[in-house]
């Protein structure tokens, strides 16, 4: 059996189904001020999200090229101590100077013919040799070109990682040459 | 004056706080994606820095090795001796020390030091001197090159 809910109408003094009315007004009035309130929030919301999103997006993406940069940044350093090692184990070695070739652009020359990678493009941007080793202020190693090996060389290469921002990193080496057991 | 059923109270604000609990959510995990992040590149520039030191290090124990070639009066006795340093043009100034560890008339076993920022690098070098009064440069022979 259904349940019925019987409603009692108004006073006698206010008549019948007044007091619904006043109740229905009383409703409306304290609900009026929620008219838009939900859209005023989601504008709130959208507004604080949008913001919020833009500095981490951008953050995020400022921190992942970063890194990029700084993983090719890595692995051209990397590449040049190995190149410097090849020049220190003597695998690369100029015995004597060509007159028509800078000391850096014969090492260069060298050095590219035996590339381990050919991945990264290198350049060796300074070279200088001395057999004074007691002189120890590099603008003053000039030896240009030697019949008997110099005892100290310094060679230093650049190295660059291609990419949309190309990385270059520079590395150097001493090189000792002398009597060794 | 009827106060405002309770339901519909409660209800006000409730998409912003939510919103709000979303946005910090996603900081946060932003936040620990960022800082994984940072801590990698920091961890790469502190890797770039020791080797730049190791190769001038390298480059400070060449040059030691090189003075003590050319100059047979250097590291003659058992306290440690500064040699000349390398002023190296990546890294800093490199200073270079050796201390004599033996010596006999025909060999000298010498310790060389170098540092640069707090990093160090030794060499156990052999020196063969040529006898006194012949012009022979001195022959050596590296055992230990560490790093």
């Amino acid at each position: 059996m259904p349940r019925v809910v019987r409603i009692r109408a108004g006073s006698a003094t206010n008549g019948p189904g007044r007091g619904f009315r006043r109740r229905r007004l009383a409703g409306a009035r304290t609900r009026a001020p929620e008219a838009g309130f939900s859209i005023v929030e989601i504008c709130i919301t959208v507004a604080i999200m949008g913001l919020a999103f833009t500095a981490l997006l951008g953050s995020m993406a400022t921190a992942t090229s970063t890194s990029d940069l700084m993983a090719r940044r890595a692995q051209a350093d990397s590449y040049g101590r190995q190149l410097t090692e090849l020049l220190r184990g003597g695998e690369v070695k100029l015995v004597q100077c060509d007159p028509d070739l800078t000391i850096a652009e014969a090492y260069e020359s060298a050095l590219a013919s035996v590339d381990p990678l050919d991945r990264f493009t290198f350049k060796v941007v300074d070279a200088r040799a001395t057999s004074d080793v007691t002189e120890t202020n590099l603008d003053d190693w000039d030896l240009d070109c030697w019949t008997t090996r110099p005892l100290l060389e310094w060679v230093q290469i650049e190295v660059t990682a291609a990419g949309t921002t190309p990385v270059s990193v520079k590395v150097a080496v001493l090189l000792r040459h002398g009597e060794s057991a | 004056m009827t106060p405002p059923p309770p339901e519909v109270r409660d209800e006000r604000g409730s998409t912003l706080i939510m919103a709000l609990g979303a946005v910090t959510f996603i900081a946060i995990t932003f936040s620990a994606v960022l800082g994984y992040q940072t801590t990698g590149l920091k961890a790469q520039a502190i890797l770039a820095d020791k080797r730049d030191a190791e190769a001038a290090a390298d480059a400070g124990l060449d040059f030691g090795v090189a003075q003590l070639q050319a100059n047979r009066t250097l590291c003659t006795n058992t306290l440690p001796e500064a040699l000349p340093s390398w002023d190296d043009p990546v890294a800093e100034e490199v200073v270079v020390q050796c201390e004599l560890v033996v010596a006999s008339p025909s060999r000298r076993l010498v310790v060389l030091k170098a540092e640069v920022g707090g990093f160090t690098a030794t060499a156990d070098v052999t020196l063969y001197d040529a006898p006194v009064g012949i012009d022979a440069p001195t022959v050596v022979s590296i055992s230990k090159w560490e790093r």
